[in-house]
């Protein structure tokens, strides 16, 4: 039966869509109500698909064993096929609609409530139960059985918990939080203004400057990340040697726990330049499609009036750049609450054991679901990490809230 | 401040005199944007030109140099003589889903796209409102559930894993959606009392319509797809199924010493994307950029 569980889902998913999007097209062509078509298709497909692939896999298990499971898998079409050949088509006023309307809407929200609303649901869920795969759960979706039901004690377990795992939380929170303040500020810092000074020379130059910077964003950042271990690497890296010509010992970057920098630990900085490296080109982009979108009349008109081209910038250009900015500093926010890959390959988050100095919590939560098995601990933090991008996000838009328009 | 300073707005000469100038600093301009150049290709070279040095020269802390003093291809040749690392399998691996990835998600956001901006339907607005939403939903909430729905369908540890499940994109939906709605419905009409059926509406009318959003959204998902790191390293265990970014940072932890060597292994991964890039650059910064929406 357990070798049987993934054919049911395919048996069921494939003839679920096939059904679903075929029959409102027939019912449309036969003038009948396509939405119904689209509707019985489910049905009769999931039915079909099940009843009709256990049938065939059961008759030809004994006659054709090697392709059984293959066969099983048309199971859907012994009562798709008749309904799609022998469905009457209605007599008196032939009125089609749309019949691609209901074929493709109704396996979206089949999909949607299947396979995207579930995963959402099951990561709630998951938060409280002491979850792993490898142990025989309950009935519904593994949760109850082995994976015993732990209530809140997770979240107690966050705020006051002493043992190992909160503690590693809650490092991986302070570091989550030193790394998106150091880099969204910088971040905007750079990329601001290297936007409106791309913008102010010649189109042509603009458009070499502009790829070059957008070189990093399209490289892999396991890539980025291996690049830049090299140039941080203790003995051989370049940037010991830039360092050491303004005359400063040689730094292991990336094994030194103790040495901080304004109380950002080397290790968290480096991995901070990498990622800064690699996405500024990103924003700087954006900010220059926003920079052309600004009308010229009123920066001429600022200059007009004899502002300085620093003055245009902080008065006009500025203000008027600020949705934009809004959105750059969500999304940089977002994607820095999420750093994973140039964390994982330079640094696989330490130095430090447990409470190492660069592991985040998508690291964190990664270690704990796929390397211990620890999934509803892992699923807790996820949600920490969600409210948190919540809460950040929220803040942003009001911070940068507006009303005027121009 | 223009109030104040309107009165001084007198003759025409004045004006002249203060369009030109467009930047007097042009050139501390250029040489910020320069020195960014800078920052942004040494990293790169120093990679190349590391994996062109050979291992002693390397690790040699007295004669460090930029530029390798022996060039030679034999982290190359390492790299793909090495029995246990045959690279093409997984360069192959990498384009297969990068390839599959794109066709099925061009596909299904393309024709959801069409349906929301072409039709009207109850419910159509809830269910927009519903598909925006999940694309707020961040990938770190739903992978766990997402590895364990995968663990149902037996599809971990296999190619298949990182593609048949994968072909809903709400973003690509809406992005689509945005295109489509440009595409006039006149158009759709005369086509209509041709005789032409939905579908063939679809692909003869709409989709040529909107080929270049079509590519620049493509080029997105190979990238992303190409450059995926997290989810495959979630999903394939086995050596021989494995996607470009996992295998490298294997060979990166089997070979930490040998540095030449990994530069070599990450050379070989970051090239082909760069390679792309420089041919259809406009489509990539599009596709990166379009409507301000990070992958």
């Amino acid at each position: 039966m357990d070798d049987l569980q993934p054919l049911i889902l395919y048996w069921g998913l494939t003839w679920a869509v096939v059904g679903s999007a075929v029959t409102p097209l027939i019912f449309d062509r036969r003038a009948r109500n396509p939405w119904w078509g689209g509707l019985i298709g489910l049905i009769v497909g999931i039915i079909s698909g099940e009843v009709c692939g256990y049938g065939l896999l059961k008759i030809f298990e004994t006659l054709w064993s090697d392709y059984a499971r293959w066969i099983s898998i048309f199971g859907g079409l012994v009562l798709l096929l008749p309904l799609w050949i022998f469905l009457k088509p209605r007599v008196g006023e032939g009125l089609r609609t749309h019949g691609i309307v209901p074929g493709t809407i109704v396996p979206l929200v089949f999909y949607l409530v299947s396979l995207s609303a579930l995963p959402m649901i099951w990561a709630i869920a998951l938060a409280f139960f002491e979850y792993d795969p490898a142990q025989k759960g309950g009935p519904i979706l593994g949760l109850g059985g082995e994976n015993k039901y732990v209530g809140t004690q997770y979240f107690e377990d966050m705020i006051e918990g002493d043992s190992r795992n909160p503690r590693e939380f809650r490092n991986s929170l302070e570091t989550t939080l030193k790394f998106t303040v150091v880099v969204v500020p910088l971040n905007l810092l750079i990329t601001v203004p290297l936007a409106s000074m791309i913008e102010s020379v010649h189109q042509r130059v603009r458009v070499v400057f502009r790829s070059i910077y957008f070189l990093p964003v399209v490289t892999s950042s396991v890539g980025v990340a291996i690049m830049w271990g090299y140039i941080f690497n203790a003995q051989y890296g370049l940037a010991n040697d830039v360092t050491g010509m303004a005359g400063v010992k040689p730094i292991a970057w990336l094994q030194d726990p103790r040495i901080t920098i304004l109380g950002v630990p080397v290790a968290l900085f480096a991995v901070i330049i990498a990622y800064l490296w690699q996405d500024f080109g990103y924003n700087t982009v954006i900010f220059i499609a926003a920079l052309q979108g600004i009308p010229d009349h009123l920066k001429e008109a600022a200059r007009v009036d004899g502002a300085t081209p620093l003055q245009v910038f902080w008065h006009i250009t500025l203000p008027l750049l600020r949705p934009t900015i809004m959105f750059a500093s969500v999304f940089t926010v977002i994607s820095s609450f999420q750093v994973f890959d140039i964390i994982q390959v330079m640094t696989q988050g330490g130095p430090g054991r447990v409470e190492g100095k660069t592991k985040v919590m998508v690291l964190n939560i990664y270690e704990n679901a796929f390397r211990f098995g620890r999934m509803g601990w892992a699923a807790a933090m996820s949600l920490v990490l969600v409210a948190m991008m919540l809460l950040f996000t929220l803040f942003q838009l009001w911070a940068f809230r507006s009303d005027w328009e121009y | 401040m223009s109030e104040k300073a309107m009165p001084r707005l007198k003759a025409d000469t004045s004006v002249n005199k203060m369009t030109p100038p467009r930047f007097k600093a042009i050139w501390i301009v250029y040489a910020v944007l320069i020195a960014g150049c800078v920052v942004t290709v040494v990293p790169f070279l120093y990679t190349i030109l590391a994996s062109f040095k050979t291992h002693a020269e390397i690790i040699d802390p007295h004669h460090q140099s930029f530029f390798p003093r022996h060039f030679t291809a034999e982290n190359y040749k390492t790299i793909f003589d090495d029995p246990s690392l045959p690279i093409e399998r997984f360069y192959l691996n990498s384009i297969l889903v990068a390839v599959s990835n794109v066709v099925t998600l061009l596909l299904s956001s393309a024709v959801f796209g069409f349906i929301f901006a072409k039709y009207h339907f109850r419910y159509k607005k809830v269910l927009f409102g519903y598909v925006l939403l999940t694309m707020m939903i961040p990938f770190q909430l739903t992978m766990i559930p997402s590895y364990l729905i995968l663990l149902k369908f037996d599809l971990t540890n296999k190619l298949w894993g990182l593609i048949l499940l994968n072909w809903f994109d709400a973003f690509g939906i809406f992005l689509m959606r945005q295109f489509m709605r440009n595409v006039p419905d006149e158009l759709l009409d005369a086509a209509r009392v041709d005789g032409a059926t939905e579908w063939q509406i679809f692909f003869r009318i709409v989709i040529p319509q909107i080929k270049p959003a079509l590519a620049a959204y493509g080029t997105f998902i190979f990238i992303s797809s190409w450059n995926a790191y997290l989810w495959p390293l979630i999903v394939l265990k086995d050596q021989d199924v494995r996607t470009l970014p996992i295998i490298l940072t294997w060979y990166n932890d089997r070979h930490t010493s040998n540095l030449g060597l990994v530069m070599a292994a990450s050379v070989l991964l970051v090239m082909p994307i760069l390679m792309v890039y420089f041919f259809f650059q406009r489509w990539f910064v599009r596709g990166f950029t379009l409507s301000g929406f990070k992958g």
